[in-house]
């Protein structure tokens, strides 16, 4: 049972479906719980809302090449979408606001699939630089998320 | 059966049916014996969290203890889609939406095959929501004027310098007896793929009163019915003929 905090009125009202939370005590347990709205709980179990929250949190760093095959995928490695904007903010930080990034899903054999970040240098990053930085960013990534590491690659696209 | 108007190209993206129930008899088992009704026409199944310590609820998502794992059901295309957790149950269809009757017969095919598993005690909440995503060519406040018939009032003076995003909600109240909701959201979205200024038009109905499961397929035309008078009036003529040009 959860005992509202709201202060209750003669008559009860219609819920609202925007309106969140109550946020009450559960009295078998102790712990305070908090509810979201039944509106904002949709993004849980539509399809298309969990695409449109993925790109939505994802647009400001990368472009998709295949929109749908790299969100899905993402909605399915939840692991890699949450660490992809830190990924894409420090990928900005250290080859320039400028330098566009893209998604793309590899599917290989026997249903294994890898999703590329592929550097738009336009021709403005040396293969050595590139290397330093591919290598430093895969062993910080193997050191700190082994799991999200083995599943991601990435590619320059066109360099000095 | 309601006649609704039939666009060639409608701009919904998904239709979602969704009931949450209470039982006593949720196992870790249900998954799979659900599994086994209806694997001929959903055949794909994966399972995901819905969050640790995320629980659904009729009124919302209890964050706290307790945690819910969302079974998903695919067709082999993966355009219809059931899925279930411990108390609630939906059904998804992406395009091609084969039009309400075929999207009706798979929601009643669904709740039978589950109620065939689960003794579902109560039906505490039933909804049915229509996702539709429109291209208002640029984002601006007349724009949004010219495809919409519902927008907010921003007078001149406030808007000098251009609006570029609207996020707009409200609910109307239906029926007060059995506490059905009309609620609409409209929100501008980012420039994508095929998109120069997206906009999410979503038309939720929802009955917030316990119903029986017999009284699904009445309710599922009221809501049908209600969605296809919001969607018809939200939207001016000027944005509905875009959904009928070649």
């Amino acid at each position: 049972m959860i005992e509202t905090l709201n202060t209750s009125t003669s008559k009860p009202e219609i819920d609202s479906v925007f309106l969140p939370a109550k946020i009450g005590i559960n009295n078998s347990t102790g712990y305070k719980i908090q509810e979201m709205s039944v509106f904002d709980a949709r993004f849980l179990f539509s399809v298309e809302l969990q695409r449109q929250k993925v790109k939505t949190e994802l647009q400001d760093w990368f472009e998709f090449e295949h929109s749908s095959l790299e969100v899905d995928f993402l909605i399915s490695n939840e692991d890699v979408r949450r660490v992809l904007p830190s990924i894409g903010r420090d990928f900005k930080k250290s080859l320039g606001s400028e330098t566009p990034l893209s998604l793309y899903l590899l599917s290989e054999d026997e249903g294994w699939e890898t999703l590329f970040i592929n550097i738009h240098a336009g021709g403005k990053l040396n293969w050595d630089y590139y290397n330093e930085f591919r290598n430093e960013f895969f062993d910080n990534m193997f050191d700190l998320f082994p799991k999200v590491a083995e599943r991601l690659n990435i590619d320059i696209v066109d360099a000095i | 059966m309601t006649k609704t108007k039939k666009y060639k190209k409608p701009p919904l993206t998904e239709a979602v049916f969704e009931l949450f129930y209470r039982t006593d008899n949720w196992t870790p088992a249900t998954p799979g014996q659900f599994y086994s009704q209806v694997k001929e026409k959903y055949p794909v199944i994966s399972q995901s969290s819905g969050g640790f310590g995320v629980s659904f609820a009729a009124n919302g998502i209890q964050i706290g203890p307790g945690n819910n794992n969302i079974t998903r059901y695919s067709s082999e295309n993966s355009q219809s889609i059931i899925q279930i957790t411990n108390n609630l149950l939906t059904v998804n269809k992406l395009p091609m939406y084969e039009g309400w009757e075929s999207y009706k017969g798979m929601i009643i095919d669904a709740v039978s095959a589950f109620v065939q598993v689960m003794d579902v005690k109560t039906i505490s909440r039933i909804g049915l929501r229509t996702i539709n995503k429109i291209d208002i060519q640029a984002h601006s406040y007349e724009n949004f004027k010219k495809y919409f018939n519902v927008y907010p009032n921003i007078g001149s003076g406030l808007r000098k310098n251009g609006i570029n995003s609207i996020q707009l909600n409200y609910q109307t109240l239906e029926v007060e007896e059995t506490e059905e909701v009309l609620a609409v959201n409209l929100s501008t979205l980012r420039k994508e793929e095929k998109y120069n200024a997206p906009t999410l038009f979503e038309i939720y109905y929802t009955r917030m009163k316990e119903i029986e499961t017999k009284g699904i397929d009445d309710w599922l035309e009221i809501a049908h019915q209600q969605l296809h008078v919001a969607f018809e009036s939200i939207l001016t003529n000027e944005c509905k003929q875009n959904f009928d040009n070649d």
